[in-house]
């Protein structure tokens, strides 16, 4: 499992170079260094745990006995990068692994208020969100960061309460 | 201080790479082993090749110990280098990447080159959508090693010093991204200093990477346009944040 190590470099474009190299390095020195913070890394780390916990079920075929596929690599991946990319706005989601092999999060509050998002193995985001009598839908290319019209949807879900 | 456009060519510019990236989705009928039939097209200027492939390595563990283990290998793309290696092209499952590594010439000579392969790429794959553009260009140049403070004689916004802190800077990495929201340019400026081959000089990096998240289909004209629309964003960084002597030693 790749956690805690930086998979991210210092800039969304990537780079060849020993200079570019030189910031990836020291980039993620310093995200090691905040990682040893408990409390600046304490939501990621519960993400990643939560992550961890639904892939570990998930590891071959028909896992839930209901013709599950298990659970695709590249969307583990994406789903790390996903949690790298989580600012400390957005609160710890459910994480669960989909029957197609997917990983999901999900955001819920109450009755008819939940926000989830679905990561494939090209990076695409499936989400999907009911707000009490609103439902949306659509994807978003996931490249180094949570789109801001995710933000929003999770923060809608987040901030509503009874 | 506001230098615009137009902005002068540097015979010396200090850009150590220069990328320009393309973002694709590409069909489910497009595969990224159909690249390998652009190597004899790109052989005789891209004669060093090579596969790109990502590595998932998975296992279970239990109380018992080891579980399960689970390895795959997988084909994302290809990388053709040119034999002065100053000349990179990765052609990938997931977009194209164009890589000028030092020296480099001009915007005016690589973007072309960069283009040329481009329509190539989608001649071979054709992707279905283009989801983001970015250039990037990474500058780094010397100075003279001593114990400074006023790392203002090189750059317009050197990094402050908090107060009561030791001022000899020894290093520093600073990286802001910003997003104009108007048009839709993301930018990531990344600098940083690295200690120098040469005992008494440093470097400093001065990294630009401008993005835009896009919706164009791939022979879409408004591809060309973007990156322009990132070079000069580009440009009006890079000449607004180096002082009037650091920008000579480019000359």
């Amino acid at each position: 499992m790749t956690s805690g190590i930086c998979v991210i470099g210092s800039s969304s474009t990537l780079a060849v170079s020993e200079a570019a190299k030189y910031l990836d390095s020291i980039y993620c020195e310093i995200k090691a260094h905040n990682d040893e913070s408990l409390i600046l890394s304490q939501q990621k780390r519960n993400t990643e745990e939560a992550l961890i916990d639904a892939v570990c079920d998930a590891v071959v075929d028909n896992w839930d006995g209901y013709g599950a596929k298990k659970i695709n690599g590249k969307s583990y991946q994406y789903a790390m990068l996903f949690i790298e990319a989580m600012t400390p706005s957005i609160p710890i989601p459910d994480v669960s692994v989909d029957p197609d092999g997917e990983v999901c999060f999900i955001w819920y509050s109450h009755d008819r208020w939940l926000f989830s998002v679905s990561i494939s193995g090209t990076g695409r985001l499936a989400y999907a969100g009911l707000f009490g009598r609103n439902e949306i839908h659509g994807n978003e290319s996931f490249v180094d960061r949570i789109p801001d019209a995710l933000h929003s949807f999770i923060k809608r879900v987040s901030t509503n309460s009874i | 201080m506001n230098i615009s456009a137009p902005f002068p060519n540097l015979p010396n510019a200090p850009i150590t790479e220069a990328i320009i990236d393309i973002v694709v989705n590409l069909t489910d009928d497009s595969s990224i082993e159909h690249v390998k039939s652009m190597k004899a097209e790109l052989e005789s200027d891209f004669p060093i090749f090579k596969e790109l492939t990502s590595h998932h390595h998975e296992f279970k563990v239990s109380k018992e110990g080891l579980v399960q283990q689970y390895e795959e290998q997988s084909l994302i793309g290809y990388r053709f280098q040119s034999e002065e290696r100053n000349e990179v092209v990765q052609l990938k499952s997931n977009g194209f990447t164009f890589n000028k590594l030092k020296p480099y010439s001009s915007w005016d000579e690589i973007f072309p080159i960069a283009m040329r392969l481009w329509a190539q790429y989608i001649n071979i794959l054709s992707p279905e959508r283009v989801t983001r553009v970015a250039t990037r260009f990474i500058n780094q140049f010397k100075i003279p090693r001593q114990p400074f403070s006023n790392l203002g004689e090189f750059l317009h916004k050197p990094p402050a010093i908090p107060e009561a802190v030791p001022e000899n800077i020894e290093n520093f990495f600073s990286r802001v991204v910003t997003l104009d929201s108007d048009s839709g340019i993301g930018v990531t400026v990344t600098q940083s200093i690295r200690k120098s081959d040469e005992q008494d000089f440093l470097s400093i990096i001065f990294d630009i990477d401008t993005y835009k998240k896009v919706d164009y289909h791939p022979e879409d004209e408004a591809i060309k346009e973007t990156l322009e629309s990132l070079h000069e964003v580009k440009n009006k960084i890079f000449f607004n944040n180096f002082t009037d002597t650091t920008l000579e030693r480019f000359q």
